[in-house]
Parts: C-alpha cells; sequence; structure tokens
C-alpha cells in the first residue's frame, strides 16, 4: 500500500513535470519567461508610480545595513515559494517590497499540509521558484552540489548584512551550515526566538492554596508533588502528554539534553556521547521511576493524547506538567469561566544542572535558499535587504505611521487592527502579508510577538536573570556518508532507548542489572559508532578555520 | 484475424464501453508498478525515475540481513494471522443470526449499529480504545473495578496488544463483512428451507444444513481473499496503538516501511520492504487459493 503511494507520487511528479513543461512559458511570462511582455508590464506599473518612486527612492527606510534601495535598475519579478494560508500578493507586504527594493514578488503559497508535496513536485519538475525553503540541509546541499541552488557566501560582496551577521560577527555559520568545501546554500534566520519557549508549568494557586512553596531543586519538586498526593490522593500530580518526549525534555536538567538527543555535546569532556547510556541518564530514569512508583506521575504518561492531557491539566486531576509557555494563557482561557482563580505558571528547572533547554539565535533549518538562475543576484540581494533591521522591521512590524505607530510605551497599534480582540502574528499576516513563514529573515523584536504577557514575562525573567540555560551544542556539518549511517543507527537506537526508559521507569523488575544489559545491548545497536560520528566531525569543525 | 476483426466490429459498443476501464487501470493501477524499479535502484528525487543508478538487491540485502528483519516478520506474520482467524467467524455467525431474527425492525436496528463503526475513521476507533482502555477513567476498568479486579494498563502490556488488535477489528468491521454474506443467503432457494421443513428439521437443522452449505462458497471466496491480504497489516492503527512499551510485539513491515520511506526519505529501502511484503501476499493468496482448490474443488480462478 505504501509503496503505491510512494509510486503514485513519483507518477504524478512526473505527470506534473510534463505539465508544467507545456505551461511554463504562460507562467513564466511575468518573470523571466519573455522580456517583452514584463517589460510592458513594468512600463505600465512605472506610469502610475513614477510620481511617487521618485520621491520614495530619497526617503529613509531606516537602516539598511549599506544596502542601497532600490535593489533593482529595472523591474524584476521574484517568484516566492513558501507556506501561507492565502496569496498576499494584493497585500501591504509586497506593495511595500516592490516600492523600496523595485522588485516585485510573486509570493506562491501553499498550505503546511501540502507544502511538502507541492515542493518535492516542484524540485522534481527541475523548474525552481527564484526563493524557497522547506528541503532538509542533505538534500539542500545535494541541490547545489548540483549547480540547481546559488552559493550564498560566493556572493558576500554584495550582501553586507549577510557578511556582517553571518560571515564576520558569527563565522561558525558557514562551518556548521555550508557543505565540505565551505558553499552555503541556506539563508539563516537572525534572532527569532524568544528566550524562553518551554518549561515546567505548575498550578500556583493550588500550590498556594495548600502551602506549598514552589520548587527550586529537584528535590523541592519531589517534596511538592508528595505533598500535593496527600492532599488530593486521587490525583496524578505530574501529568505529561509528550509521550517518549519526556525523556528529552527532562534531559537538559540532567546535562545530557540537546537538539541531537540521545547524541548530545558533554561540554566539560568536549565529547559528543550517547546520552542514554550515561550514568546522568540513570538517574535521570530513577527519579521518574521514584515519581511513577509514588503515583506522583500519571500513568498513562506513556500514552497520554493532547485532549487527555488537556482535561488532566485543566481539571484539577494535575498539577504539574512541561510544554510550551503559551499554554500558560491557553488553559486559562479554556477554564476561566468555570475557575477564575485558575493560574498555570512557569516553574524553575528540575534537575541537578537546574538548566533548561535554550534555542539557538541563529536558525538555518528553514533552508531559505535561492534559485540558480538569471534572478538570482536580485533575489540574494532581496533576502539581505530583509536581513537589515529596515528589513525587519517591515516584515514582523509594518510601516510607522502608515501601518502602526507606537504608543507610550512603545508597543505597536495597528489602527486598522482596532476590532480585533488580539492582534498576533497570524493576524498580522492575514491582513498585511507580514510575517509569512519562511519570508521574515529577522524578527523585530518591538514587534507583538514580543509582546509578552505577564505570565510569559515571569517565566523569561525566572529564567534569563537566573541565566538557567543548558550551552547550545554545537552544530556539525556531515559528510552524505555521515548523514546515511546516522539516520540508521540513530533511528534504531532511539527507538530501542525509548524502549528501555519506558520500561526502566514503569516496570518494578528492572534495576540495576537490566541497566548494564541495557548499555551492552546499545553498544551493539552501535552507540559508540554513532557518538563517533559527531567526535570525527567535530574534529573536522574544531581544526576549520 | 478475420474472427477476430468481426468479434470486434460486432462487439463494438460494449468495447467502446469498456475503453475508460482499460485507461483507469493502466493509468492509476498499473502504470504507477513501473516505479516499483526504485527497489532496485538508489533512487533519487533530482535525477529522477530512470537516471537513479541501478543497484541490483543492496536494498534487499540489507534488509534481510538487518536486525528488525525476524521481529517485522513474526509480528506482521501473527498479527495477521490472529486477525483472520479470529475475526473471520464472526460475520459469518452474524449473518446467520440476523437471517433467523423474524422482528424486522429489532433486525434493521442490529444491522445498522453493528455496521457503524466502519465509517468511522481509524484515527477515531484508536482514541476510542485509548480512552476505554485509560486506567484512571477508562470504561473497562471501571467495570473491572466493579467487579472487584484492580485497574489493569493495557495499552503498554505487550501481551495485550494482539488481543486489543483483534478485538478491535473484530468490533470495527463486522457489521460490514457482515453484509456479503447476508446477500449470499438471500440467493439460498426458499424451496430449501420449505423442503427441509416438511422433512420435520428444527431451525437449528435447517442453518446447519441449508444454509451454511449455501454460505460455502461464498465463505471460500472470502476467506481467499483475506488470505492474501493477511500480510498486509495496515500501518495506521498499528501507529496509533503502539508505544515504547509495545514496540516490541507491533512493529510491522507498514510500520516499518512509513518509517524508512516516508520520515526518513529513504523511497528505495522502503520500496523493497514493501515490494518484499507484496511478493509474500500474493504467494500466500496463490497458496490459499491452491489449497482450496484441491480440497473443495472451488479457488477463485
Amino acid at each position: 500500500m505504501v509503496i503505491k503511494r510512494i509510486s503514485g507520487g513519483v507518477v504524478l511528479a512526473l505527470t506534473v513535470t510534463a505539465l508544467a513543461a507545456c505551461g511554463g512559458n504562460n507562467g513564466n511570462n511575468g518573470a523571466t519567461g519573455s522580456p517583452t511582455a514584463s517589460a510592458q508590464a513594468a512600463s505600465s506599473q512605472a506610469a502610475g508610480a513614477s510620481a511617487s518612486s521618485a520621491a520614495s527612492a530619497s526617503a529613509d527606510y531606516g537602516d539598511t545595513g549599506g544596502l542601497k534601495l532600490p535593489l533593482v535598475d529595472k523591474p524584476t519579478t521574484i517568484n516566492w515559494m513558501l507556506v501561507g494560508d492565502s496569496p498576499p500578493n494584493d497585500k501591504m507586504i509586497v506593495k511595500e517590497i516592490e516600492k523600496r527594493t523595485g522588485i516585485t514578488v510573486n509570493f506562491q503559497t501553499y498550505a503546511s499540509s501540502t507544502y511538502q508535496d507541492k515542493l518535492k513536485v516542484t524540485v522534481a519538475s527541475g523548474k525552481l521558484p527564484d526563493i524557497f525553503h522547506g528541503l532538509t540541509a542533505a538534500e539542500l546541499k545535494k541541490l547545489g552540489k548540483q549547480g540547481a541552488v546559488v552559493p550564498i557566501n560566493d556572493y558576500a560582496d554584495m550582501l553586507p548584512n549577510f557578511k556582517k551577521l553571518y560571515m564576520e560577527e558569527n563565522d561558525w555559520v558557514v562551518k556548521s551550515y555550508g557543505d565540505e568545501s565551505g558553499k552555503m546554500y541556506t539563508w539563516p534566520i537572525y534572532d527569532m526566538n524568544r528566550a524562553v519557549n518551554h518549561g515546567f508549568l505548575y498550578r500556583k494557586d493550588i500550590f498556594e492554596k495548600n502551602g506549598i512553596p514552589e520548587w527550586t531543586d529537584t528535590e523541592g519538586f519531589y517534596q511538592a508533588l508528595k505533598k500535593l498526593k496527600q492532599i488530593y490522593p486521587d490525583s496524578y500530580p505530574y501529568a505529561s502528554k509528550s509521550t517518549v518526549n519526556i525523556f528529552k525534555d527532562f534531559a537538559y536538567g540532567w546535562g545530557i539534553g540537546g537538539a541531537n538527543y540521545p547524541v548530545y555535546y558533554d561540554e566539560a569532556a568536549k565529547t559528543w556521547k550517547f546520552a542514554s547510556t550515561q550514568p546522568e541518564s540513570k538517574a535521570m530514569l530513577d527519579f521518574m521511576k521514584k515519581l511513577y512508583n509514588e503515583k506522583l506521575l500519571d500513568p498513562e504518561f506513556i500514552t497520554d493524547t493532547q485532549d487527555s492531557w488537556t482535561s488532566k491539566m485543566t481539571s484539577g486531576k494535575s498539577f504539574v506538567t512541561f510544554d510550551w509557555i503559551g499554554r500558560l494563557d491557553l488553559f486559562y482561557n479554556q477554564v476561566k469561566d468555570a475557575n477564575p482563580g485558575y493560574d498555570l505558571r512557569y516553574g524553575n528547572p528540575v534537575g541537578p544542572t537546574g538548566h533548561v533547554r535554550s534555542l539557538p539565535k541563529i536558525e538555518a533549518g528553514w533552508s531559505i535558499t535561492v534559485a540558480n538562475n538569471a534572478n538570482k543576484e536580485a533575489s540574494l540581494k532581496l533576502l539581505d535587504y530583509l536581513t537589515s533591521p529596515s528589513g525587519a522591521a517591515l516584515m514582523t512590524l509594518g510601516v510607522e505611521g502608515e501601518t502602526f505607530n507606537f504608543d507610550a510605551n512603545g508597543k505597536p497599534v495597528y489602527p486598522e487592527l482596532a476590532n480585533e480582540p488580539a492582534v498576533d502574528i497570524k493576524v498580522l499576516e492575514n491582513k498585511y502579508g507580514m510575517w509569512l513563514e519562511g519570508a521574515y529573515l529577522r524578527p523585530d523584536h518591538r514587534s507583538v510577538y514580543f509582546n509578552y504577557t505577564e505570565k510569559e514575562q515571569e517565566a523569561q525573567d525566572k529564567i534569563t536573570n537566573g541565566n538557567k540555560f543548558e550551552p547550545l551544542d554545537p552544530v556539525l556539518n556531515f559528510t552524505d556518508d555521515e548523514t546515511a549511517t546516522i539516520a540508521e543507527l540513530q533511528t534504531s537506537l532511539q527507538k530501542a532507548a525509548e524502549e528501555f526508559n519506558t520500561r526502566y521507569v514503569l516496570d518494578k523488575k528492572y534495576g540495576d542489572a537490566e541497566w548494564e544489559a541495557w548499555k551492552t545491548n546499545a553498544d551493539k545497536l552501535g552507540a559508540a559508532k554513532l557518538a563517533k560520528i559527531f567526535n570525527d566531525a567535530q574534529q573536522r569543525f574544531d581544526s576549520a578555520k | 484475424m478475420r474472427t477476430l476483426l468481426r468479434k470486434i466490429a460486432r462487439d463494438r459498443q460494449l468495447l467502446i464501453l469498456f475503453i475508460p476501464c482499460i485507461v483507469f487501470y493502466a493509468l492509476f493501477r498499473y502504470g504507477p508498478l513501473y516505479g516499483l524499479i526504485i527497489a532496485f535502484k538508489d533512487y533519487s528525487v533530482y535525477t529522477g525515475i530512470l537516471d537513479s543508478p541501478w543497484v541490483g538487491f543492496k536494498h534487499f540485502e540489507r534488509f534481510f540481513s538487518g536486525p528488525d528483519f525476524f521481529l517485522l516478520l513474526r509480528n506482521t506474520f501473527l498479527l495477521g494471522f490472529f486477525a483472520l482467524i479470529c475475526s473471520f467467524p464472526f460475520p459469518i455467525l452474524l449473518a446467520i443470526l440476523l437471517n433467523e431474527v423474524r422482528v424486522r425492525w429489532f433486525k434493521k436496528f442490529v444491522q445498522t449499529a453493528s455496521y457503524l463503526p466502519t465509517f468511522l475513521s481509524v484515527v477515531i476507533i484508536s482514541s476510542m480504545i485509548i480512552d476505554f482502555l485509560s486506567p484512571n477513567n477508562g470504561i473497562v476498568n471501571k467495570l473491572l473495578n466493579l467487579m472487584g479486579f484492580e485497574s489493569k494498563y493495557f495499552l503498554i502490556d505487550p501481551a495485550w496488544f494482539r488481543p486489543i488488535y483483534v478485538l478491535s477489528d473484530i468490533w470495527a468491521n463486522t457489521g460490514y463483512e457482515a453484509i456479503i454474506f447476508l446477500a449470499a443467503i438471500a440467493g439460498i432457494n426458499p424451496t430449501l428451507y420449505e423442503a427441509a421443513r416438511v422433512d420435520g428439521a428444527s431451525r437449528l437443522r435447517m442453518m446447519w444444513h441449508v444454509t451454511l452449505p449455501g454460505l460455502l462458497p461464498t465463505i471460500l471466496v472470502v476467506f481467499i481473499l483475506k488470505t492474501g491480504s493477511m500480510f498486509r497489516v495496515g500501518y495506521e492503527k498499528v501507529l496509533l496503538l503502539y508505544n515504547s512499551m509495545t514496540y516490541d510485539v507491533a512493529d510491522v513491515f507498514s510500520t516499518f516501511v512509513y518509517r524508512k520511506g516516508l520520515l526518513e526519505s529513504n523511497y528505495s529501502y522502503g520500496a523493497a520492504v514493501g515490494l518484499f511484503e507484496a511478493l509474500v501476499a500474493m504467494v500466500m493468496l496463490l497458496g490459499a487459493n491452491l489449497i482450496s482448490k484441491r480440497l473443495g474443488g472451488k479457488g477463485l480462478w
């Protein structure tokens, strides 16, 4: 059945390719297909816009990082494929980009559910949009080696913002995300994340009502859960919805977490290790086992769904969990009518290190890339502009005085959206085309996305002030062979580790003997080999300049 | 040659009517089969199916020598086998019993109620199962508690995975599959029943000597078809019901293909495993057909 789907998809891809080839001329007329057509279109546009563009060319658009506007000397249309709910081509963002840069962007949006399919078909057809995102790092490098997409750092001289952020200030970026010959095909996103996004959440109202202090360490966490169980014997104080990912979430507190879990970088030993066989992992599992045995941990933690977990967390069956901080208000809004006192708050980290996951400042995982065609220079310059502070403000904040004004507190206010119950990034996307996934390259931190609610602010302060961040692991660059081996080993090792971890926690008979057996088994499955690949790559990384 | 042309000319209207059918099968059933050659290639989406390099049986060798092979083989076989053997008699039984019900509204009600679950998606059925079996407040455990038993966490017990899978299969499909047997019963000549009644047969006797023999050809055909699909355990329900405690008994070929082929983009490897699965299914189908012919002289072909 699956085979049928795969091959069906492939045939579909071929059919679509054939169709695209037939219809290609029509589709591309506006872009590069026919110079006369686009020239005509441009001249008619220019007629309307000439008066204003002369005036605005000199207008001040803020800090462009040294890039000169407009970016092109002749009208250019760029096709940009990305995830989105509706085409933003008649919205503010497109007009404003055109006004400032001279580039008309034709956004081709696809819903996130179908995007990957469309992308695979498009890539397979060989007719790449000028800018697109969504491939895996390995796929993108392969495409780059075939010459289909542009090695961005080769053009650094015309891209002042790229050069500054990713080559001068953060010189590791090309080493981490480039290919073996140091060519980088992906355009990273700068400073996108809030500092704190996930962590332990607890019912502050319940804690206060019963005189239980918020925990500050692992023992305090255990004592708090224990007291809750005494007071509410029918409850399971700690609930989880992340099934086997619970081990990954907890791992940061025991110093063995990381983006590549179950492989992590031991900062002290300067070595990559397989996390699930380290003594820290055993300590973590012993702790979880204790919670489980004393009925402090919901026994359904491995099968709970979002729904069952939500009902437990909102109905007083459970009081502590681990999740995204947006849940603080989401849950409150769900139950505030019935229980106005409901107060879910961000708690301190659990585990001996007292650390939570930190989020990278530079993310290249989106694989935003530029096709190697006649429009490449315009596309690259456009991306560079959007990476400048001026472009950042445009894509995530809007145009001051036109779309928004700052209020007395320095928060943006959108007059046209006064009737919306809340202005979030989705609203801005629908109305103006801002915050398009894959098109914002440097979120402006004055944007509504960084308007923390009181509870979120508390979370940010709690972690930032105490600097309770687990250091980020280095981002390594693997060869094709290594990528293939990692894919193979990591899947079976991760599955085996999940299985062992779960058993260790749930099965009363599991103890030291089983732990030793697991270590042997993990080695048989290639744990050492997997760690070695990471260490080899680390060595290459360290010796590269 | 001439007779062939004459036959075509004679049946031209029928043949024209048949064209859409041929086109459909050629395009959507046989056409995609050519994609199967990626099982013998190192397929890359950029080079395409035809230009990808041939690698012979590399993916098959890797699969057969991999650590997962015997586990998958055992799980797939056992899950398919139990699902087939345990669930097969129920639709027949239901059809025969429904046939005996004389109260029309009751018959209609039972029939409708029994095939309703078929229209629920696997996702809904699976979450219903998870809810029913929840150790905290699932209805099954509530009943066990009432009868004085301890709550049991069925979903994390490997020993319970297969029974849950099979029982939920029976629950979901019995009503729907009974329809074909009901139709077959309706086709049995009523005079046979009258004759039996005249001879003084009880209702039980009539079931045994008239209904069942009348159903036998249908039963055989359905059984052969099901044997063919026995090895093709659907991946959706397993994916939704398994968890890290039950990987050992739950991982089957199709979930493996799903993980390897789609999640990890190893299309060639996934295709090779899928092809192997399909070949085994075909051998089973042919085997069942052969056995059936030997035994009763009847088969699909």
